[in-house]
């Protein structure tokens, strides 16, 4: 009997879910979501890569083939599907470099690690001199 | 009569996690059974060796994906304990209040399974809708739903604001109208009690014997919690462990779903009396020396043991998991009974396979 009262009170108080993909779910402040990277904030200083407990993180330099000189460029690596979305690299930041968006990361078809330039650190002509 | 062996899971619809048994039956009666594990063993305890002990909290967090915050409130703990760490108050009272939202949410998700498994599958939709809610406090709090990576080393990483206190006490009352009824269909209901009311007897002499924990020891009759110790901030709580006597599948479950309304009050409370100050204290040095802690998850006593030397990372970390002190008390609860209820026996003891292989 008991369990007949709440399905009864049930269908007269409407549905509970939502209609996924036309209608979703708001999220609240501070949700732990996708991870922003603002390539301008950025002094390559290397607190985020140590702070990354599953390395998912890679700072590195590599040669710029756009260019004939030599020149040296200053490369943030991300894999998001190594990330967790704990958030030490957000606090780990003294730039505000990185922030969590409340919005969950979405599917991908293909695994992309996505590069960043970090244009702070580019090569000047103060360098080659 | 002729007897028949046939394998139960690892893949089966009542399981929600790969074990399996090797049932033994004589016509309709289980004669004998054996458990097999080994389907998913993911090597995290080598991994912690591997990495530097604070990133370890996000590790051993995921070694089950219910329980999660008290595994990483676990490890902080017996960090703490070997490096001699006073945590400020305000940290311990926010750990009380996520564990026991781990608690609520992992009790919700057992007893909705448990119900499914007994075939009630309206009540197995009504707990869900509940268990939505606790989710919802969890991600308003930390961030996120289930693995909310608020504990470190020292204390906790999230505070809880004036607005967020008032906003919890409000869904909090929200949960206590949609649970009353589930509550009451769980205790009363003609149905559940054919179906759970005397199967899987646990005597209670053996119960201890074969060193259960958690519900299943104390469905038996034994205040049995490692909560009962007084870490973090149960001490100061007035804790006092749920105790059934009915020693079967029944009183399993009932010892869980009063457990969420023990949660309930918990947090309450906690929200109540948190203390006034700081959240977490720096922690510089590496652990040398070695620790062990007991705590209390959804499913039974959990321990853990470290061992540093005082590099950054640890030499040996040891985790002995509920579930795996839990799943010899099927050789006892099994054999005899109808081959309908073994789904039902087999989750009155939520078997959690995540953390028993780790």
């Amino acid at each position: 009997m008991g369990m007949l009262g709440v399905v009864l009170r049930n269908l007269f108080t409407g549905p509970v879910t939502r209609r996924y993909p036309s209608e979703r779910r708001e999220y609240f402040d501070g949700s732990r979501g996708r991870l922003v990277f603002h390539p301008e904030y950025c002094e390559f200083c290397g607190e985020c890569e140590r702070a990354c407990p599953t390395g998912a993180i890679e700072l590195d330099t590599a040669w710029d083939t756009r260019r004939q000189d030599y020149s040296i460029v200053w490369l943030r690596r991300y894999n998001p599907f190594k990330c967790i979305f704990c958030g030490n690299c957000v606090e780990a930041c003294p730039y505000g470099a990185i922030e969590l968006a409340e919005e969950p990361a979405v599917p991908r078809y293909r695994k992309e690690i996505s590069v960043d330039e970090i244009p702070n650190w580019q090569w000047t002509e103060w360098v080659a001199s | 009569m002729a007897r028949v062996t046939f394998p139960f899971g690892p893949q089966h619809p009542v399981l929600p996690e790969p074990v399996q048994l090797i049932l033994t039956c004589e016509d309709e009666k289980v004669v004998e059974v054996k458990p097999r594990i080994g389907y998913m063993h993911r090597g995290i305890e080598k991994g912690c060796e591997l990495n530097p002990y604070k990133h370890n909290v996000f590790l051993c967090e995921r070694i089950c994906g219910i329980c999660s915050f008290i595994h990483a409130e676990a490890y902080c703990e017996v960090i703490e304990k070997a490096m001699g760490i006073e945590v400020p108050p305000r940290a311990r009272y926010l750990r009380v209040f996520w564990a026991e939202l781990s608690r609520m949410h992992s009790h919700l998700l057992w007893l909705g399974l448990f119900a499914d498994g007994f075939g009630l599958e309206s009540l197995f939709m009504q707990c869900w809708r509940a268990r939505e809610l606790v989710l919802d406090v969890s991600e308003l709090t930390s961030g996120h739903r289930i693995i909310q990576s608020t504990c470190v080393v020292g204390g906790v990483r999230k505070d809880l604001d004036a607005e967020q206190i008032r906003t919890v006490r409000k869904m909090l009352k929200q949960f206590k109208e949609l649970y009353t009824p589930i509550f009451q269909v769980f205790q009363h209901d003609r149905t559940i009690k054919s179906r759970t009311w005397g199967k899987g007897i646990l005597p209670k002499d053996v119960a201890w014997q074969l060193g259960a924990v958690g519900p299943t020891i104390r469905g038996s009759g034994w205040a049995f919690d490692a909560r009962m110790d007084g870490y973090a901030a149960y001490g100061e709580l007035g804790f006092e462990p749920v105790v059934e006597e009915g020693c079967d599948s029944y009183a399993r479950m009932m010892v869980r779903a009063r457990e969420v309304w023990q949660s309930w009050e918990l947090i309450n409370l906690v929200l109540d009396r948190l203390p006034a100050g700081e959240i977490n204290v720096p922690v510089e040095d590496n652990p040398k020396g070695e620790a062990i802690h007991r705590a209390e998850q959804p499913r039974g006593e959990v321990i853990y043991y470290c061992r540093g030397d005082g590099s950054p990372n640890l030499k040996r970390l040891k985790v002995r998991t509920p579930s795996f002190a839990n799943l010899p008390t099927l050789l006892v609860m099994l054999p005899g009974c109808e081959l309908a209820d073994v789904p039902v026996i087999t989750l009155s003891i939520d078997p959690c396979i995540a953390c028993t292989e780790r």
